[in-house]
């Protein structure tokens, strides 16, 4: 039996409390030096990074709310770049660094770094972070597309030491700077993840200065346990049994009009859980491809988004929660299959048929959400500066809605927490001129609880040669309802040139296999983009919604009178109230006057 | 090639997760085939779990998709 078990702890409480709230801002603090110190608006506009401690053993102790998809799958990734290297090869001041995608990471744009932090001659601690490039080489300006392999993907490096006893090691970074489009974004990113983790050798040394090396040690692991303890509490809540699910990535961008089944088994057997992705189709031909980490990743997310107790978020909750793959499927590639858009595309949908799956037992599931991270890929040379440019476009969608709530309009899909770029930071830095911003009216999963809207967005290109590809999905499976709510709005993507009035998929003007998956469109000055976001499902029954929240609805534009009446069963009066009597009519029971 | 890198393809996959083991992992004896896990924890869901179920079959390698059924994909790529 161990301490723990036994209930006995060889911590105090409340130096427990001290140490694991010093480690949690720690990482936070650690993102917020990234944010300051980064060159690129990915790293200090959309926060695409995550931050993360681990202990001596390497288990992960310790993480901030940052992005979902990275968090799950650093706990992958840096053992096995850390073991790789050798532990007995570390030496303070070392930081190895890996983006290969097979290795535990969540795709090729994700560059994770790794100190260890020592207490004279030991190691006590490690610290990481993981974050996306803007650009890694590749066939293509900010790496999605429809690429076929990982080669084209851009350059894979093993685990390696990018800085040692303090000094960058100039040969890797030499080859690393020479195969990206912006080397000194790539460089100055590089940096401000360096200096976090300077940071976080700062912060550990101060809690092992004030509490002692064995104090510190064992706090870490009964962090870890406590966490575990609840998580097991929880699946204990869940009834024991099978539950399956399954839906469908739309399309890879290679192999036309072919879906690719995510077929997923929960099983809940007592305090443990088994995720069972077996089921699913081989890997595909284009990007859409999980590797491990984002599925592994993408389990615990499903299962953390609707935990009802409150669990501090590190590797002990992990523990009871078991990820089963076959190598060479959609749910985890082999070598040398593409995975850049498994993480950002085919992350959030994974998660949603989880969810679905869990939904068969648990009313805190929502529908679907928008499910697509809105990658648009721009490229091309900088007029000004005769160099290569790369800029990677991010956009919110419409949440599901649930049994407490209507879905969030614009938000981040589930795989991130990554808020858009501000259009002023992008026309300031690209040749991208945005006409048009707004929610996308009309377009919704309607039902008691609606999902939330998606945006709508206009660009015009302001030059020749700019280059645009995509990894959106959505353009056909649309997000599913719940509970009697109905499917969300789908994504569209068109185009038109200078003058020309009809939007057109990148299908139909430019050939390509998919409307969501292509890349290097090569569009001239004056040409616009059309950019609508997938809305959320709708959860319940849509006559079941109340009819105050579909006057509002009505009042602020969302819906049109037409869709409350037909759709919701809810009469306005001429000034736009709820007509009670009518409305009671509509919803087959008796008016007032009855 | 003699050289001391070592790429993915030259590494295991864990019976039960299906993650490549870099390094360390279990070995053990399986209806006739030696199966690499990442954990014990891993070996005991192979054991209760994946071996029950799905037979030892589960590690065969699954059929991959050819690429001329991309026939018809644009040149783009």
């Amino acid at each position: 039996m161990t301490m723990q078990q036994s209930g006995a702890r060889a911590v105090d409480p409340f130096t427990l409390e001290i140490i694991r709230n010093h480690l949690i801002t720690t990482c936070e603090e650690m993102g917020l030096a990234m944010m300051r110190t980064s060159y690129s608006p990915m790293f200090n506009e959309a926060l695409d990074f995550s931050c993360v401690l681990f202990d001596r053993d390497l288990e992960m102790v310790a993480q901030a709310p940052f992005v979902p998809s990275q968090i799950g799958s650093t706990v992958h990734v840096v053992p096995a770049a850390v073991r790789e290297v050798g532990v007995e090869n570390l030496r303070p001041g070392d930081v190895v660094f890996t983006n290969d995608p097979y290795r535990g990471n969540c795709h090729l744009p994700e560059f994770v770094l790794i100190m260890p932090h020592f207490d004279g001659d030991e190691i006590v601690a490690y610290s990481a972070n993981i974050a996306h490039m803007t650009d890694v080489g590749g066939m293509v300006p900010a790496a999605f597309g429809n690429h076929r392999n990982v080669f084209q993907e851009g350059i894979r490096i093993p685990p390696i030491k990018l800085f040692v006893a303090g000094k960058e090691a100039p040969e890797p970074f030499r080859i690393l700077l020479s195969n990206v489009r912006m080397p000194d974004h790539t460089y100055g990113d590089l940096l401000a993840m360096r200096g976090s983790l300077l940071l976080a050798g700062e912060r550990v040394a101060e809690v092992v200065r004030r509490y002692g090396r064995d104090t510190f040690v064992e706090a870490c692991r009964e962090i870890k346990d406590i966490s575990e303890e609840l998580m097991r509490a929880e699946i204990r809540s869940w009834p024991d049994g099978e539950y399956h699910a399954q839906s469908y990535i739309e399309d890879d961008g290679v192999v036309p009009n072919r879906k690719w089944l995510i077929d997923v088994i929960v099983r809940v057997q007592g305090d443990e859980l088994i995720v069972d992705f077996s089921g699913s189709d081989p890997q595909c031909l284009g990007p859409g491809n999980q590797t491990f980490g984002t599925t592994a990743s993408s389990a615990y997310n499903a299962v953390l988004q609707i935990c009802e107790r409150d669990i501090a978020y590190n590797q002990g909750c992990y523990r009871p929660i078991h990820v089963v793959t076959r190598p060479g499927t959609l749910m985890n590639a082999r070598f040398p299959a593409p995975t850049v858009g498994g993480n950002t595309e085919s992350h959030p949908t994974t998660v949603d048929t989880i969810l679905k799956a869990i939904g068969q037992f648990s009313d805190r599931v929502p529908a679907s959400d928008g499910a697509t991270s809105g990658t648009l890929g721009f490229g091309g040379v900088d007029a000004e500066t005769g160099r290569p440019f790369a800029y990677l476009h991010l956009e919110g969608v419409g949440w599901g809605g649930w049994e407490d709530a209507d879905g969030n309009d614009v938000q981040f899909t589930k795989n991130g927490n990554c808020p858009n770029t501000p259009i002023e930071v992008a026309e300031t830095r690209y040749p991208i001129l945005t006409l048009q911003y707004e929610l996308a009216e009309g377009r919704v999963g309607h039902g008691r609880h609606r999902g939330g809207f998606g945006s709508k967005r206009v660009m015009r290109i302001l030059r020749d040669g700019v280059y645009v590809s995509s990894s959106t999905n959505r353009h056909i499976e649309r997000p599913w309802g719940l509970r009697g709510g109905e499917d969300g709005a789908n994504t569209v993507l068109g185009f038109r040139g200078r003058g020309e009035s009809e939007w057109r998929t990148a299908c139909e003007r430019y050939g390509a296999v998919s409307p969501g998956k292509f890349a290097n469109l090569l569009l001239a000055e004056g040409d616009e983009i059309l950019f609508i976001m997938p809305s959320g499902g709708g959860y319940g029954p849509p006559r079941e919604r109340d009819p105050e929240l579909v006057a509002e609805d009505v009042a602020e534009g969302l819906i049109d009178e037409l869709t409350a009446r037909e759709v919701y069963a809810v009469a306005l009066t001429e000034d736009g109230a709820v007509d009670t009597d009518a409305t009671n009519l509509l919803r087959g029971g008796a008016s007032d006057e009855d | 090639m003699k050289t001391e890198y070592r790429d993915v393809l030259d590494m295991p996959f864990c019976g039960a997760c299906g993650k490549v083991v870099t390094g360390g992992g279990l070995a053990a004896e399986r209806e006739g085939r030696t199966v690499t896990f990442c954990s014990p924890a891993c070996r005991d869901v192979f054991d209760d779990y994946v071996l029950p179920k799905y037979g030892i079959g589960f590690l065969d390698p699954v059929e991959q998709v050819p690429e001329s059924v991309a026939t018809g994909a644009t040149e783009e790529s």
